[in-house]
């Protein structure tokens, strides 16, 4: 790829002219990053009392502890030598003679490098060498041939690196992205510098770091850009549909990590203005109360851009821990920010899906009438499939970054130490405590212990739905919630039918491609026969084409359910945190009924004493505390209905608007990626047509 | 013709090699390369044959190649001449007899199952062969039923002949169709072709007793059978095949066999194919209309309830579209495969009949044989008892005959058969290559058709809201109507593909319900904008050529 030796020489560059600079930028940096990662690494092993027995890794702890007991004395020496080993390793050609001499070793040294640079004494793993081969194990990468080795040390390599520029990081990503032989005309050069063009605002939140030598790198980096953007504009203008996922549509599970979050994201902020004002524009006529809507609705949307705390979460590198009775899937979460909320501009933190459960109903209970977006449903078998696995890790990746864009719920104390506490069990359980005791809503603890214990039972919503069956009635006073409530519940039930005909019809397509398949076989034997050459090659080529179809139907069915089918499940689920805020509001609603009514009995008892016992004044007094107070109480209550109203109006004022986005841009990208297919399938006969067919006239 | 030798018991004492005979003579006879190597109905034959099967086979081979060597021409016109004497037919110069027929019309009346079932093929018919009472015939009718007793009639008087199996009276396009109409006549019209052009079959004077007969009244006059019907050829089939000597015969039926096997195999996976892609078809109109549906819910924001509204229904036009092509798959490809199915399995059954002629041939060789031994005890007996002697010589000579009987016919059957082989092999080569031309260009035009249909709701999706969609980050200032409202595809080829110029666009393709269909959605307030922008012409294959080379 051209990027790679733009970037190659570009460090090369970079090393010779001060590597002394660059190497103590390294040291600093990694070692602040691993500093992190060991911690909490270790917290985990702790944790869960677990044996890791990856031989490669045990190779790495020896070599390190060698290399630490032999040159730590020396710091100056070893940095010198990290600097030697990175630029020898950058280096494309001398990369690729130890690469094929002896992989093993260049990935030994690579370990070293990191293990050399820890400030610390202590030996341990980084994880920035540990990841790629746990991905490996996970996820069996299609590039990892045998033959292939040259090319997976410089991976290696450049995620070692990876750390100090986010640019980098996608790009070797990027390069583990499999990409079909199309007859596309747009080459990877567009792509890439679509790539650098996407990557750069996180090179602009970089550039305003502490650590002073990283700006070196990100100079250079932007002059790079500099230089590249007039083509880029062209380029741009150019190319009338772009459209970024459908390049590479065998493999979203990798591309979405990097892609759909940025395009997500980058979106929302401007459209959903602008479609704010559309709306307002064209609905004018319309009836005060969603004139009311609309403006809230517009009021939102301001309040989403006065918030501009960015953070940059990434949830990745899923692993399988544990032994058979406590396995699990940790997932690392990275997060990249300029504010001032966590420690370090970067952390890496490990979580598992309970963890994510914890935050949610943490959330919940600290915020009530917030929708808080939900992590996904549990499962109990299947659980390590790798389709689920990385289903599940695009799910909880959306959940976190939802949670970051949300004004309300970024600043959480709660969030933000999930995002980077190392000894998270602990620290949770605290805060649980603290929030229960804080918590003034003394009845949403049975909801929350229901969620709690919603693991060994039949999930979450049914647990809500048991909390809506035992809620004594209660008029609403509100007919916005009435109205709201019944388009939720109708809400739901169309997600779900649409979900579940979705998911027939990708399923039939699965079905219809392994028909294809076997029919392509049968094809295939038929040509064997010979009968003639010309028809056995039209034989022959029918086969592959159908096969081709069948690999497009199959890529096909992945998209689908990967954009609709996740955002659908998604909504499902937001949907569930509606009805939660909903039943947070009545329990409220029931408090303030069961006060007022108290309260008016306290005041007729009080009347009476009044009227008749005038002479008890003790009473008469006792009873006027006791009426100010309940009073008191009841106008608490009442404020913090008329709060979780308003939150909840809120609330469901942007949710509309973000239901809006995320389903117009998934019906985007399901309409998109379903006209590239149907283009291959057109290209596919006019390709067989032309090669087979147009002779014989 | 070694079997055709007088057989005089006195010679065959003398006769070292006489032996073997049965099995010689047929290796000599079935092998006509053999045959052609030796001068005919000489003695010297019984030497050739002396050598037993594999060495008159080898011979025959080697002589074979010296004949190509020493006397090439001389040898081809022998050849050429025995052949002429074995089938006639197909060497009759003089007389040129042909017959040609038009199709033109298909009735289908009656009942359901007889519209179907039973069409009546209406056409002209003209001949020059003699035992025709006229020169030609118009409008001749014929029904389905009478085509198919005259086919049975064909198939067993002519075992010589790969007869063309005759089409399906009804196509998978539903007898309602008109490509229905067009198809089964274009398919009569090709196979009176095929039947027309094959010598042997115009001759049998069955064909007059068909186009002659009045309609609905048609059932063969002479009598045909097959050499074994019913269970006896069920077990005869059983059996190992007799040694074939004609190599490229002996092949053939195996490779006949499994192209039959293997097109029922195909096709049987195409219909569930095509089953699941009608349950599909149904899945997506579900799945349409509970997308449409949704359009109720979104009472805020008319932009995305118009998306849903027309998002649905391109599903359940999407799902239409697939039904369709399901059921052209189905009559293209379909009926293709049945047609070469059929042929097929006519063609095995002759290459069957065949064998089991030659087996009969063997049971006659052996009776010759044994009639042979009995007039030899007869002479080597002292009292010789004139009757017994004549009626030893009479059924040696009966046995002979029908030996030479038998022999003269499936060196016919031989012969013919691979001159026909060669020439249902280019049909079926033919055949193949229009059934996928047929397949594909329905297909092509589907698939288009699919295509366009997804690229008009593009513009809704995309206009939800006046920012476009996913589709315009980074382009904010284009114009937002030319980047959406143009298909890819046109008349002068594909935008995804510059290279090819030819395709199979049809220019019905965009224009039929594009106009309304914009006239529905939402349209873009930035008019002004538009009209700016009109003069620069800016699309991907322009800036390719623009931007040239690398930009870097």
């Amino acid at each position: 790829m051209a990027e790679d030796g733009l970037e190659s020489s570009h460090w090369d560059d970079v090393l010779s002219s001060n590597p002394s600079r660059f190497s103590e930028n390294i040291s600093s940096n990694i070692a602040n990053e691993l500093s992190a990662t060991l911690s909490q690494q270790n917290l985990h092993d702790h944790e869960n009392e677990e044996d890791e027995d990856d031989d490669n890794e045990q190779d790495e702890d020896d070599n390190a502890a060698v290399e630490d007991t032999g040159k730590w004395d020396d710091r100056s020496e070893s940095n010198k030598q990290t600097n030697n080993n990175e630029t020898r390793v950058e280096t494309p050609d001398e990369d690729l003679v130890s690469g094929s001499s002896n992989p093993k070793e260049s990935k030994d040294k690579t370990g070293l490098i990191s293990s050399l640079t820890a400030d610390s004494g202590k030996s341990f793993i980084s994880e920035s060498v540990k990841s790629p081969k746990k991905d490996g194990t996970l996820f069996t990468d299609k590039n990892k041939g045998t033959l292939d080795f040259g090319d997976d040390d410089k991976d290696e390599t450049e995620q070692s690196t990876a750390h100090l520029t986010s640019p980098t990081k996608l790009a070797s990503r990027r390069k583990n992205v499999y990409k079909t032989p199309r007859f596309r005309r747009n080459g990877s050069k567009t792509s890439t510098l679509k790539k650098e063009v996407e990557s750069s605002p996180l090179d602009t939140t970089e550039n305003s770091d502490v650590l002073g030598p990283l700006g070196i790198t990100d100079d250079t980096e932007s002059q790079n850009q500099d230089t590249e953007s007039p083509a880029d504009k062209l380029l741009r203008a150019s190319e009338a549909p772009i459209f970024e996922i459908n390049r590479t549509p065998l493999s979203p599970l990798k591309s979405n990590r990097s892609e759909s979050q940025p395009s997500l994201s980058g979106v929302s902020s401007s459209s959903i203005r602008e479609s704010s004002t559309a709306n307002s524009e064209a609905q004018s006529s319309l009836d005060p109360q969603q004139q009311l809507e609309q403006a809230k609705i517009q009021q939102k949307k301001q309040e989403a851009e006065q918030s501009n705390i960015n953070l940059e979460i990434v949830v990745g590198d899923p692993i399988k821990v544990g032994d058979l009775t406590s396995a699990h899937t940790a997932y690392s979460v990275r997060t990249n920010t300029d504010s001032e909320l966590l420690r370090t501009p970067q952390t890496v933190v490990s979580r598992r899906y309970r963890d994510f459960r914890w935050l949610y109903r943490q959330l919940q209970t600290t915020h009530p009438g917030r929708i808080v977006p939900p992590p996904p449903e549990k499962q109990a078998v299947g659980r390590f499939n790798d389709d689920f696995i990385e289903a599940r890790r695009f799910a909880l990746e959306r959940m976190l970054v939802k949670i970051s864009k949300n004004p309300n719920l970024q600043t959480d104390p709660d969030f933000i130490m999930f995002l980077q506490s190392d000894r998270f069990s602990s620290e949770a359980r605290e805060r649980e405590r603290a929030a229960t005791a804080s918590s003034t809503f003394t009845a949403h603890e049975e909801v929350d212990a229901s969620l709690n214990s919603s693991g060994s039972g039949g999930g979450f919503l049914s647990s809500i739905g048991g909390a809506f069956s035992f809620a004594p009635k209660i008029s609403e006073p509100d007919e916005y919630f009435k109205d709201k409530k019944s388009y939720i519940e109708a809400l739901d039930q169309q997600l779900r039918v649409f979900l579940k005909n979705l998911e027939t019809v990708v399923l039939q397509r699965h079905d219809l491609s392994a028909v294809t398949e076997e029919f392509s076989l049968i094809l295939g034997t038929l040509s064997e026969l010979e009968v003639s050459r010309s028809s056995s090659d039209l034989f022959q080529e029918f086969s592959v084409t159908q096969l081709r179809i069948k690999e497009s139907l199959d890529r096909l069915s992945l998209q689908d359910m990967l954009t609709l089918g996740s955002t659908l499940d998604e909504y499902i689920r937001v949907v569930g945190s509606i009805r939660t805020t909903f039943s947070q509001r009545d329990r409220v609603l029931l408090q303030l009924a069961g006060s007022e009514s108290e309260l008016k009995k306290k005041q007729a008892s009080f009347d009476k004493t009044f009227k008749f016992n005038r002479t008890h004044t003790e009473k008469i007094d006792v009873l006027k505390v006791e009426l100010n107070t309940l009073e008191h109480k009841h106008n608490t209550i009442k404020t913090k209905f008329d709060e979780i109203s308003n939150t909840i109006k809120d609330e469901l004022a942007s949710f509309e608007i973000e239901k809006i986005q995320d389903f117009r841009n998934s019906i985007e990208i399901f309409l998109e990626s379903t006209i590239e297919s149907q283009k291959e399938a057109v290209e596919l006969w006019e390709t067989f047509y032309e090669v087979n067919l147009a002779k014989a006239e | 013709m070694s079997s055709s030798i007088p057989y005089d018991p006195d010679e065959f004492d003398n006769n070292p090699f006489a032996e073997p005979a049965p099995q010689s003579q047929d290796v000599l006879e079935h092998n006509p390369y053999a045959d052609d190597g030796n001068s005919r109905s000489d003695i010297g034959q019984g030497e050739q044959g002396e050598q037993g099967e594999e060495q008159g086979e080898e011979q025959g081979e080697e002589e074979q190649k010296e004949q190509q060597q020493d006397q090439g021409q001389s040898q081809n016109e022998a050849k050429r001449e025995l052949l002429a004497k074995l089938i006639p037919e197909r060497f009759d110069t003089k007389h040129n007899y042909k017959i040609n027929v038009k199709v033109h019309g298909i009735e289908r009346i009656g009942s359901l199952n007889n519209k179907k079932e039973n069409p009546t093929i209406i056409f002209d018919l003209s001949t020059n062969l003699i035992h025709f009472r006229k020169k030609s015939y118009k409008h001749v009718k014929k029904t389905y039923q009478e085509f198919e007793s005259f086919f049975k009639f064909l198939n067993g008087a002519n075992p010589e002949c790969f007869i063309p199996s005759l089409p399906k009276a009804f196509t998978n396009y539903g007898i309602a169709n008109e490509e229905d109409y067009k198809k089964t006549l274009s398919n009569f019209q090709k196979w009176f072709n095929r039947i027309n052009s094959n010598p042997i079959l115009i001759r049998n004077e069955e064909f007059q007793f068909f186009i002659e007969s009045d309609l609905n009244t048609y059932s063969p006059i002479n009598k045909s059978k097959l050499p074994a019907s019913g269970l006896k050829r069920k077990t005869l089939k059983q059996l190992q095949p007799p040694y074939d000597e004609v190599l490229e015969l002996a092949e053939f039926r195996p490779l006949i066999k499994s192209i039959y096997q293997k097109t029922n195999l195909i096709l049987e996976k195409l219909e569930k194919l095509n089953k699941l892609k009608k349950t599909q078809s149904i899945n997506e109109n579900e799945l349409g209309k509970k997308i449409i549906e949704l359009n109720n819910l979104e009472n805020s924001h008319p932009g995305m309830s118009n998306l849903w509204k027309k998002f649905g229904k391109t599903i359940i036009n999407l799902g239409d579209l697939n039904s369709i092509i399901s059921s052209l798959e189905l009559a293209t490809l379909g009926d293709g495969l049945e047609q070469i199915i059929n042929d097929s399995y006519t063609i095995k059954e002759a290459l069957t009949n065949r064998h089991l002629l030659m087996r009969d041939l063997i049971n006659a060789q052996s009776n010759t044989q044994l009639k042979h031994e009995n007039a030899k005890k007869l002479k080597n007996k002292r009292d010789i008892n004139p009757i017994k002697v004549d009626e030893a010589i009479k059924s040696l000579k009966d046995a002979t005959n029908y030996e030479e009987l038998l022999t003269l016919k499936i060196k016919r059957i031989t012969e013919n058969m691979l001159i026909e082989k060669s020439q249902f092999l280019e049909y079926l080569d033919l055949l193949i290559k229009q059934i996928f031309k047929e397949f594909v260009l329905k297909k092509i035009e589907y698939e288009r058709k699919k295509l366009s249909t997804l690229e008009k709701v593009r513009i809704d999706v995309r206009l939800v809201d006046e920012n476009g969609g996913l589709s315009r980050l980074g382009r904010e200032s284009y114009p937002i109507k030319k980047s959406i409202n143009k298909s890819s595809q046109g008349p002068e080829g594909d935008h995804w593909n510059g290279d090819r110029k030819s395709t199979h666009f049809h220019d019905g393709l965009l224009g039929n319900d594009e106009e309304e269909d914009l006239e529905d959605s939402i349209e873009p307030n930035n008019e002004d904008n538009l009209e700016s922008d009109e003069d620069i012409e800016i699309d991907a294959k322009n800036a390719a050529s623009i931007l040239g080379g690398s930009t870097f």
